[in-house]
């Protein structure tokens, strides 16, 4: 359904620059639509202390994540058929010390507006790469709390927070 | 990356939100207001307190609306939850919710009777439980924790009031309600008590079938004590049983509906051990039956339907979440 939503706003998008057909000729220049912007997250790591102190092994491995349009997100996860804008991997991220990282990596360009990532720490070191998931007691990030927003043309610095053990 | 771990995390939805569809006849009461808002107690000196706004139901109707707010104190340990309602009220619930505040801004109300107007999970319990008795101005559902314990209310946690109202009389009706939380420094929490959540997520329960079934086991990591249990599914559940099997035991019946009734999606009953004398082992196992009659022309699937046992327990400060199917 949302690819027709797509077309449909493309569709009146190119009505919306349209010039009258009785113009006159005053201001015939073209309505330009904005070209899209683009900027980029420089993203730290955080985690929720009551759920590292239930983790069966130290806070510590790679993250695995995944950068989606927000409104394709819901709480239970991306919707049928949404794509990522970009995949995350950082190679280590370590919370068995502070609760919170420095910035560990930073995006490529992403299209501006509201973007949700989601991702795991794979804490147990047994994700398989091109069939990464969490397994049982993985670190997760909920939906609801890594929400950002992408500003054009700006490098905004947001913090990836794991706020669950996986089930 | 796979789409069902996520329905998981967001699955401590316990109580539904789509209650039974009753004819509103738009004629009757039109000009007539009744008042039926209530005072409500002054709370402890160190509450919590939510007010929902003024709802006006109308007559004949029933209603289910939603406010959001989000907990801007320290991390608390809850000891005691009020819910007060005015007469009418069927229940009123105060849920966490993983719904950004920009999806769903504080002081947002709306009408979430239907069940796309509040998905299910994107709710998560943070303590419910007790008895709804009637008081001389409404409704009073309390549910108090053993001395020294408290459920964890953390600084930021999103918060979802969900106020159910079935208005039989012939006139609109002005309604509030409130939530009280008595609460203490988290240092002073001797023993956590947490959610407890048994549920599958992979559902399929196939087009106009009868008594479709699913069963599961739970087996616990570590030793606890519970509190409660309750069950969970939605309206085209059948029946409900949560059956204990200590480790190396016989098993027995400890939660039993063996008539599903749709009003209990709402209103949950629960199996109270709150003198303490429930406690599971390592190793033990609960086991959770449900059994739906679909009499849709498709399959139902989660969220749509659900099979959870849910609860409390003790000793934990997270939620204790068992998913076999993850």
């Amino acid at each position: 359904m949302r690819f027709l939503l797509t077309i449909a706003a493309l569709v009146c998008t190119g009505c919306g620059s349209s010039a009258p057909e009785d113009s006159d000729g005053v201001g015939d220049t073209d309505v330009q639509t904005p070209e899209p912007g683009f900027g980029t997250l420089a993203a730290s790591f955080g985690i929720d202390s009551d759920w590292r102190d239930n983790m069966d092994e130290p806070a510590t491995g790679p993250f695995w994540g995944s950068v989606y349009n927000a409104d394709e997100v819901s709480a239970i996860g991306p919707d049928e058929g949404a794509e990522a804008l970009a995949n995350l991997y950082v190679a280590s991220v370590d919370l068995t010390g502070d609760l919170s990282t420095a910035v560990l990596v930073t995006t490529e360009e992403l299209p501006e507006g509201w973007v949700t990532i989601l991702g795991f720490m794979d804490s147990d070191g047994n994700a398989i790469v091109d069939d990464e998931d969490p397994d049982s007691k993985d670190p997760v990030t909920l939906p609801g709390q890594n929400e950002f927003e992408v500003i054009r043309d700006v490098e905004s610095e947001v913090e990836i927070f794991f706020g669950l053990l996986n089930p | 990356m796979m789409r069902t771990h996520w329905a998981v995390i967001g699955v401590f939805a316990l109580v539904a939100c789509q209650p039974a569809d009753v004819d509103v006849d738009d004629d009757v009461g039109e000009e007539e207001v009744t008042d039926l808002r209530r005072p409500f107690p002054s709370p402890s000196e160190d509450a919590i307190t939510w007010e929902t706004p003024e709802w006006t139901i109308p007559a004949q109707s029933e209603r289910q609306m939603c406010v959001a707010h989000t907990y801007g104190g320290e991390a608390v340990g809850i000891r005691a939850q009020r819910n007060y309602q005015s007469p009418m009220g069927h229940h009123v619930t105060l849920f966490g919710t993983t719904v950004s505040d920009r999806e769903m801004p504080d002081g947002e109300q709306w009408d979430c009777t239907s069940l796309e107007a509040l998905s299910m999970t994107d709710l998560e319990p943070i303590m419910i439980g007790g008895s709804i008795v009637e008081d001389e101005d409404g409704s009073l559902n309390e549910f108090i924790l053993p001395d020294g314990m408290g459920a964890v209310l953390k600084a930021g946690q999103r918060i979802v009031i969900q106020s159910h109202y079935l208005n039989t009389t012939q006139s609109d009706i002005l309604v509030g309600d409130a939530v009280h939380l008595d609460v203490i420094p988290e240092a002073e929490v001797e023993i956590w008590a947490a959610p407890l959540v048994n549920t599958v997520t992979d559902l399929h329960i196939p087009a106009n079938t009868d008594g479709y079934n699913v069963t599961f086991d739970c087996e616990f990591e570590d030793p606890y004590t519970v509190l409660y249990i309750g069950g969970h599914l939605h309206e085209w559940g059948d029946s409900f049983q949560t059956r204990y099997t200590p480790n190396g035991g016989t098993e027995e019946v400890i939660y039993d509906i063996p008539v599903w009734d749709p009003v209990l999606r709402d209103a949950p009953q629960y199996t109270d051990y709150l003198d303490g004398d429930f406690t599971v082992d390592t190793g033990d196992v609960f086991t959770t039956s449900c059994t739906w009659n679909n009499d849709e022309d498709h399959e139902l699937e989660f969220p749509e339907e659900m099979c959870v046992t849910f609860g409390m327990i003790y000793p934990s400060k997270v939620p204790v979440i068992c998913a076999p199917d993850e």
